[in-house]
């Protein structure tokens, strides 16, 4: 194979190679069904994502499945591929990814949504489910971002919905049993409908209202449920976790261990869709933490490992597992990184122990810069806690810190633009206030404001979300009221909010607009230098699809809304609910103090959230 | 502490790891080993490590070298079976020796022998030993702000055709390595191809067989 030569004229070839240590490799002839785990994105930032760790692992437990991983080529690398036409191939056996039995791909971010379709596109497999036939491998999705799969539902098989460990066994299960007896694509399809959380559009038809909203969603067969119910695993201790994980050749964006605490949040942030989705709160306990942490230390020889969870401070006993967790880092000088904490004395003094070098890096997200607008979208943050954590910080010896917060929010005025900037004078005026012979000596606070998107499952996902210019007109106000030289300030690019927005909301129709933004040559649009919105702005004209109906327009309670298929546990009536209560201001307290009814615990079962 | 020096292939998909990975991996390797490197002292602490010679990304190599120190007094056989038990597809170890007072420094290195396998045209042994005759062999050579023609004749010690075939060869050459003088191997085929009428190399395969010190004997 010609591979090698390419090699050589690219850039970081170890993106492409799969010979790390932890890589599974197995014997093509021992091998029954062939799974290509896609990442729609370059190595270094898909092989940072966990989910893709446990699924790999876990399907290649079995004996007979060989799990491969595949990756969006960089820029350069597709170039070469293209003018040399070698197919999209995975890293472990470099074979064509049109060979494997499943493609499946994990839907991480709306934003890498083109690079699904061009990696279909430079995989030679037809892009459009109903073009693709028998000789071609199944497609499918799973992630957060399946919850809303209705943008991808032409060019996706089926879509597996919540937590992969189990449902995607049973899935592999019952293809074996098809393979041997025999059978169509279709066939399989239509079998998979009796797995709960399994969604396969083809059985679904939509109709459309003259103003473009849906005015029906029908199963086409009598076998294809209604609802398609999120799975769970109930257990995190008896829950699969590797017990190694793949060790990278090159430097990628999360390099180092994750240990995963807890799944679920408590907190109920009203903009947070991984506060809605991954509900129930379900912790893993500290003894199989620490046994979890030997064996991957052991397994992988990192020098660092991070705790992964929506929010550490919530995880109900921290102190018992960093002391455990402590016992045996510290001897092999491994390095413990505590991100997503609550900053009080007891982290502080958590951190103190824990990070003994480096001071940098704390960040706290008050996400809104009046207690009204924070009320509003229920952080229960108060400037009192801010200024309390940053006095505490700057004592310790922090020099500066980042704050991060959110505009276009609803209900959003001009004041609460003007609340974010004096919030961060506030904050600096906090650190002078702190005696000169213990404070740090350089100074900095970073103040980095992006663009709220309302997303599905969430108390906002009827809300208007703010156009483009009302959000250059808010950063443009932000920049000029924040004047000191001790703040430096940070925004997104508004029109890249825009699109995430529509497809975060996103109807069947998007479909269209999607394989025409590949035509014209969209890729990885989560990142600066190839997101081209003129390409975009084409696709919707092209296709005559209005943007704006997407995320400029308020909807009614009553809207038949593109995910409403899907169950996510967490009940609409509770999303109303906490629509009204953001309206009127009131906030919500967090589930360990009052029990919100959000509905999960009556969805997957009471023994949850205790 | 205990000094080591290692002796490694690297081979297979696994040339394509840079310099800087190559650290990290090893260092990574022997964690998973259980055998715990000795840090320096200091601020920020690391582990004590040293690669003999850069290898150039895409290289394969027969004899790398990395000197690392332990806390611990191992067995030479042991650190091998260890670190080989815990290496990724594409690094195998396959000395250590015990570093004693009086050792060969990485400083002696002078030359380093590759075979490189050409894709393209136009080599035979005649031109070859014409252009190995020469008594210059000038390059430009790209320095920071301007080009500088060098004469790198003084840098190739043996030059040897191995083998011809229709639409290749393969070669043999020893040339400057180490603080003294460097020259690469992908220089040395563009100087081939500057000077010998025919010869273009579309693609070709270096592997490095042996780093060499001032009495051209490997380290190790």
């Amino acid at each position: 194979m010609n591979l090698d030569k390419i090699l050589m004229n690219v850039q970081k070839p170890a993106r492409y190679i799969g010979t790390e240590y932890g890589s599974i490799h197995k014997n093509l002839s021992d091998v029954y069904i062939r799974f290509a785990f896609c990442f729609p994105d370059v190595y270094e930032v898909g092989m940072s994502h966990l989910g893709m760790k446990i699924l790999y692992h876990l399907l290649n437990e079995q004996p007979d499945i060989f799990c491969e991983r595949v990756f969006a080529p960089w820029d350069d690398m597709e170039t070469q591929m293209r003018e040399e036409k070698i197919k999209l191939f995975s890293l472990e056996t470099r074979s064509e990814v049109s060979d494997f039995d499943f493609v499946g791909f994990t839907l991480q971010y709306e934003m890498s949504y083109s690079n699904i379709i061009n990696m279909l596109d430079l995989a030679k497999i037809p892009l459009l489910s109903k073009d693709r036939g028998e000789e071609f491998p199944l497609v499918c999705a799973g992630g957060p971002c399946a919850y809303n799969p209705e943008p991808l539902a032409d060019f996706i098989d089926f879509f597996m919905m919540g937590e992969g460990e189990a449902v995607i066994v049973e899935i592999m299960d019952l293809y074996r049993e098809h393979k041997k007896s025999g059978g169509t694509k279709k066939d399989f399809l239509r079998k998979l409908l009796s797995v709960e959380g399994v969604y396969v559009p083809c059985f679904y038809d939509v109709s459309y209202n003259d103003d473009g909203t849906i005015s029906s969603f029908e199963p086409n067969t009598p076998l294809a449920p209604r609802k398609i119910k999120k799975r769970i695993m109930a257990d995190l201790d008896k829950t699969y976790f590797p017990e190694t994980m793949i060790v990278p050749f090159m430097e990628t964006v999360h390099d180092r261990i994750t240990l995963e605490l807890f799944r679920g949040c408590i907190r109920g942030c009203r903009f947070c869709q991984a506060g809605m989705i991954y509900r129930p709160v379900r912790e893993r306990s500290p003894k199989r933490l620490v046994e979890l942490a030997k064996k991957l230390i052991e397994n992988t020889g990192y020098e660092e490992m991070s705790m992964s969870s929506l929010s550490t401070s919530d995880y109900s006993q921290l102190s018992e597992l960093t002391e455990g967790l402590l016992m045996l880092t510290e001897p092999k000088k491994i390095n413990l990184s505590l991100p997503s904490l609550r900053i009080d004395s007891f982290s502080l003094d958590l951190m103190r122990k824990v990070q003994k070098v480096r001071k940098s890096g704390l960040t706290f997200a008050p996400e809104a810069g009046t207690q009204r607008m924070r009320d509003v979208i229920n952080k229960g943050v108060t400037e009192e806690d801010l200024m309390r954590s940053c006095d505490l910080a700057f004592r310790g010896g922090y020099g500066g810190c980042k704050l991060y917060f959110m505009i276009g929010l609803p209900t959003e005025t001009t004041e609460d633009i003007y609340g974010i900037a004096d919030l961060a004078k506030k904050v600096v005026s906090v650190y002078f206030d702190v005696p000169k012979e213990i404070r740090n000596k350089n100074f900095k606070l970073t103040v980095s404001a992006s663009s709220f998107v309302p997303k599905a499952f969430t108390p906002f996902q009827w809300e208007a979300q703010d156009t483009k210019e009302s959000l250059i007109k808010k950063q443009n106000l932000l920049k000029e009221s924040i004047t000191d030289k001790k703040i430096s300030f940070n925004w997104h690019d508004s029109s890249l909010s825009v699109l995430e927005g529509v497809f975060a909301r996103g109807d069947r129709k998007l479909c269209k607009v999607l394989k025409r933004a590949q035509e014209l040559g969209a890729k990885f649009d989560s990142w600066h230098e190839f997101y081209n919105p003129e390409i975009w702005e084409q696709a919707f004209l092209d296709t005559g699809i209005e943007p704006d109906f997407y995320n400029h327009r308020k909807r009614e309670y009553d809207e038949i809304l593109p995910w409403d298929h899907v169950d996510v546990g967490v009940s609409k009536d509770f999303l109303i609910r906490e629509s009204e209560r953001a309206r009127q201001g009131l906030i919500t307290e967090n589930c360990r103090t009052k029990c919100a009814g959000c509905g999960i615990t009556k969805a997957f079962g009471g023994d949850f959230c205790v | 502490m205990f000094k080591y020096r290692l002796k490694f292939r690297k081979f297979g998909e696994t040339r394509f790891v840079s310099h800087l990975d190559l650290v990290r991996l090893f260092t990574r390797l022997h964690t998973r080993a259980g055998l715990p490197l000795s840090y320096s002292e200091g601020f920020n602490p690391h582990p004590k490590m040293a690669i003999a010679l850069p290898l150039s990304v895409g290289c394969a190599s027969e004899g790398e070298y990395i000197d690392v120190s332990y806390d611990k007094d191992f067995s030479e056989s042991f650190i091998l079976d260890e670190l080989n038990k815990k290496a990724p597809i594409g690094i195998e170890i396959i000395k250590v020796a015990r570093l004693f007072e009086g050792a060969k420094k990485f400083a002696s290195i002078t030359a380093a022998e590759y075979t490189i396998n050409i894709e393209g045209k136009g080599l035979n042994k005649e031109n070859l030993s014409y252009f190995f005759s020469r008594d210059s062999i000038e390059i430009e050579k790209k320095t920071k702000r301007s080009l500088a023609v060098k004469n790198i004749r003084e840098n190739i010690f043996h030059l040897e055709l191995l083998a011809a075939y229709p639409g290749g060869s393969m070669i043999k050459a020893v040339i400057s390595a180490g603080n003294e003088a460097t020259l690469r191997p992908d220089l040395l085929i563009s100087a081939m191809e500057m000077y010998i009428d025919g010869f273009k190399a579309q693609y070709y395969e270096i592997t490095r067989i042996a780093i060499l010190d001032d009495k051209f004997l490997p380290l190790l």
